[in-house]
């Protein structure tokens, strides 16, 4: 069976009606090169715009609530090991882009990077968007370099 | 170039390209990333053309020169490097099969001596079309090579 054609408006359909829609938008348009398509959601009050990234196995998600705006970037999978997890929560000292993380069902973590933002910055957000993408790399090209210490041989002895 | 830049420009600057064809095709090439750019600057005239291009928060430059008659050559510098074997064949190592490949370009002679790292992308002049997924893409594999820098220099884990 022949695949549907993906047309531009399919991949990056119009905003929903909702009052931060068109700010939200409007970054979204300056950063469009970077994207392979966006999805907008609407739960009751709430925003939501997921983008995906060009040449990039990595999305990220704009939430606009009440309180503010949550941006959140999928960053990597690591083994669930605890010299992992303590170097990403030590890591996490002071960070304006926070790791975060959800355990997968084979023993594997998926590491998130997410901020918290105040509505103030819609204006702004295509700027935040590319502070988060820059974020994400960093802490990818930091995560994949920390190496699982092997465990010193005759302990059990 | 018509977009406005997602980031302050202050006092720095987004140039017009000189009266040369390569420089005009390439400056036309990367209007797309406009949004993006911090800065854009040309060479003053000479045999070999080139601009540098000011990305993202972290101002990464970016140099693309006419390399020869048929290539153009992207530079991104990456960082300052400890100049022993281990180090140096880690970078190598990584080279295999990589669009952006690390050179080293200046030797400090510190003790330890150090060393300039520099990704570097060749691009056939016909291929210009494709410079914003290019850039992009060096973008990206600058910030990762960030940590690749820090564990060799040996700051990559605090525990």
């Amino acid at each position: 069976m022949t695949p549907p054609v993906m047309t531009p408006e399919d991949r990056f359909p119009a905003p929903p009606g909702h009052p931060h829609a068109p700010a939200v938008a409007a970054a979204l348009e300056q950063l469009r090169f970077l994207l392979s398509g966006w999805q907008w959601q609407v739960y009751g009050d709430d925003l939501v715009a997921v983008l995906a990234l060009r040449d990039e196995a990595t999305s990220l998600r704009i939430w606009v609530r009440e309180g503010g705006i949550n941006l959140d970037v999928f960053c990597l999978r690591v083994p669930a090991h605890p010299h992992i997890l303590t170097w990403v929560l030590a890591e996490n000292y002071g960070q304006g882009f926070r790791a975060r993380a959800t355990r997968s069902e084979d023993d594997r973590v998926l590491i998130y990077v997410t901020a918290d933002f105040p509505l103030t910055i819609l204006g702004d957000l295509a700027q935040y968007i590319w502070l988060a993408l820059e974020s994400e790399l960093r802490w990818r090209g930091r995560l994949m370099q920390v190496r699982i210490p092997e465990e010193p041989e005759g302990l059990s002895a | 170039m018509t977009q406005t830049s997602i980031w302050p420009l202050g006092d720095h600057v987004i140039e017009d390209a000189p009266d040369h064809p390569v420089m005009q095709a390439v400056a036309a090439a990367l209007e797309p990333l406009r949004p993006a750019l911090r800065s854009l600057t040309f060479d003053p005239p000479g045999p070999r053309s080139g601009l540098t291009l000011g990305l993202g928060s972290g101002f990464h430059l970016i140099s693309i020169r006419q390399h020869t008659d048929d290539l153009l050559l992207l530079d991104l510098p990456v960082g300052d490097l400890m100049q022993t074997p281990e180090a140096l064949c880690a970078l190598l190592e990584r080279n295999a099969g990589r669009d952006w490949a690390f050179r080293v370009d200046s030797v400090t002679p510190t003790a330890p001596p150090q060393c300039v790292v520099v990704l570097e992308h060749l691009l056939p002049l016909e291929d210009i079309p494709t410079l914003p997924a290019r850039v992009l893409s060096g973008w990206r594999a600058r910030i990762l090579a960030q940590g690749l820098l820090d564990a060799l220099n040996g700051q990559g884990d605090p525990l």
